[in-house]
């Protein structure tokens, strides 16, 4: 009997290795997968928590934010996050803390229906097991895909041995080093918008009912734990936010008595400039462009609430000066790598020892 | 008792090693290091492996709708390199990186009209063809300021009718035209409905 047990629990046990070896790591490409997990190392007493796709992870810095306001926050967001991603990775978030903001990013609303299996991986991989991501995964599944291997990667990751690479190894044995910071994930690059491209008429632009029906209940959830929802719209020209779609939103918020913020039209407000603040022609904000929009959206928080000025408590003080540390210490190896070979090769870092 | 404790386990290893080496048995691409070549998340289509939907492109854009410019036909799904060096090059070239994975989709702009391209393996591919304005004309005769009821006469009934739009799909593609007061503001040629860059 007890040869049976331990039997059982070496083969539970090679398989847990061979899953942890053959998962993608998100360490050396396509790292935006990391930031769903990482999300975990920063939940707890944030008062700002961000939610959507790439349009809060690479254009919010609430680093900048604690710098400039105090103000603690993180981001719960992922490439091409869609909006049932985001309500369950919410829900889950909602769990671990609840902080006084939730602020939404609505370019996720122009996509009725679940786009690609490999987007879902990069957001649902990284999510603890909960009812939450059950309820995810089968929100988001494309056509066909195998949703228990969401449970069980192996069942999914299985045919990578023979692409493994020395950092699958690597980081088998190691840590995985931290892409976000606090969800942010940093450009020091710069690309300046060149060319504006020409909007695209469509035929029909009313926003999907099942974005409304997520929305519904990302306004709910917000209102059962007391928290106040805002919705934005990130300054960026593309992918186009179409003036109907801002319309419909902006109509939503009023008839919900929630406050919503296109950013691309308060762009001079903010002090954008689109020759040095995006790093992609102005699809995405570079690093300075990403703390102008923290800066500019921490007061208009202020104003709507009292928030804590965090850099008044010796505690939570320290742990955001060692993840300003942190994150300087990034940005100053990007410029470097920038100034040296024309390109950031450093997307990872380690975080500093307490 | 222990020998048949250790045939379970040596099945069971077995199983694994099985799974281990096996290929899945569909073949979406595989994320990361495989999905960052084939896997354009833009407008491009869901792509199931590099080599087979270009090829399914291929296919379709041989009996669908088609375009031309100066004499250069437009293939959707055939190189972009090839319709440049025989239409010229753009006037300007519209660059968006896709989110997470590696890839540029490009937005190539001529008189009248652009041409939206994925990448797969670093090559560029055609999308779509956008009218912009009404200095182009379809085979068919139709360019943007026609009527909806001159569009119905050139390609008959639509496929999909909504109020403000027509689709017509013919051989894996489609042409979609938009109408604001019943008269043509665009036009599109593309190969999947998905029309814009994801993020």
């Amino acid at each position: 009997m007890r040869s049976s047990f331990l039997l059982i629990l070496g083969f539970v046990l090679c398989f847990a290795a061979a899953q942890r070896l053959l998962e993608p790591k998100y360490m050396t490409e396509t790292v935006d997968g990391a930031l769903t997990a990482e999300y975990y190392q920063d939940a707890g007493s944030n008062e700002v928590l961000f939610v959507g796709d790439c349009e809060v992870y690479e254009n919010f810095s609430p680093v900048e934010l604690y710098r400039e306001h105090g103000v603690t926050s993180t981001i719960r967001g992922g490439a091409q996050q869609l909006i049932w991603h985001s309500y369950y990775l919410l829900e889950e978030a909602l769990k671990h803390e609840t902080p006084k903001f939730v602020v939404f990013n609505v370019l996720a609303m122009k996509y009725g229906e679940p786009q690609s299996e490999p987007y879902n991986r990069l957001n649902l991989d990284g999510m603890r097991l909960s009812i939450s991501k059950l309820k995810a995964v089968s929100a988001s599944a494309t056509k066909g895909e195998d949703k228990i291997s969401y449970i069980l990667p192996l069942l999914r990751y299985h045919d990578r041995w023979s692409k493994l690479s020395l950092a699958d190894f690597k980081y088998f044995i190691q840590p995985r080093e931290k892409v976000g910071h606090n969800g942010y994930m940093m450009r020091s690059d710069t690309v300046p918008v060149d060319v504006v491209p020409i909007e695209e008429k469509l035929p029909n632009y009313d926003l999907a009912e099942q974005c409304w029906e997520y929305l519904d209940k990302i306004r709910d959830i917000c209102a059962q734990k007391n928290i106040k929802l805002v919705l934005v719209k990130a300054p960026t020209i593309y992918p186009f936010w179409h003036e109907q779609w801002d319309e419909q939103i902006a109509q939503y918020a009023q008839a919900n008595g929630l406050s919503y913020f296109n950013m691309l039209k308060l762009a001079d407000d903010i002090g954008i400039d689109w020759d040095t603040d995006t790093y992609d022609g102005g699809l995405h904000m570079n690093v300075q462009g990403a703390e102008k929009c923290a800066r500019w959206i921490g007061a208009k928080l202020k104003e709507m609430e009292s928030l804590s000025d965090f850099r008044l408590d010796p505690e939570v003080n320290e742990i955001w000066q060692r993840k300003i540390s942190d994150y300087e210490r990034m940005k100053a190896t990007q410029l470097d790598e920038l100034a040296e070979f024309g390109k950031i090769q450093t997307l990872t870092y380690r975080e500093s020892e307490q | 008792m222990k020998t048949a404790s250790l045939k379970i386990f040596a099945l069971a290893s077995l199983a694994l090693a099985i799974l281990m080496m096996s290929g899945c048995a569909e073949s979406v691409s595989v994320i990361a290091e495989a999905a960052q070549a084939s896997e354009a998340p833009t407008d491009a289509p869901v792509l199931p492996d590099a080599p087979e939907a270009e090829e399914e492109i291929l296919q379709s854009a041989e009996k669908g709708y088609e375009f031309s410019h100066n004499g250069a036909s437009v293939a959707l799904g055939g190189l972009a390199s090839d319709f440049i060096a025989s239409a010229g090059e753009p006037d300007k070239v519209f660059e968006a990186p896709s989110c997470a994975f590696v890839g540029v989709d490009k937005i190539l702009y001529y008189p009248g009209f652009t041409v939206n391209t994925f990448p797969i393996d670093g090559v560029d591919y055609i999308l779509a063809v956008v009218f912009t304005d009404d200095r182009v004309t379809t085979p068919e005769g139709i360019y943007l300021g026609k009527t909806r009821s001159d569009v119905e006469t050139a390609y008959g009934e639509p496929s999909l009718e909504e109020e403000n739009g027509s689709t017509y799909n013919k051989g894996g593609m489609s042409l979609r035209f938009v109408f604001e007061e019943d008269v043509a503001v665009g036009l599109k040629y593309y190969y999947d409905d998905s029309n814009e860059h994801s993020i």
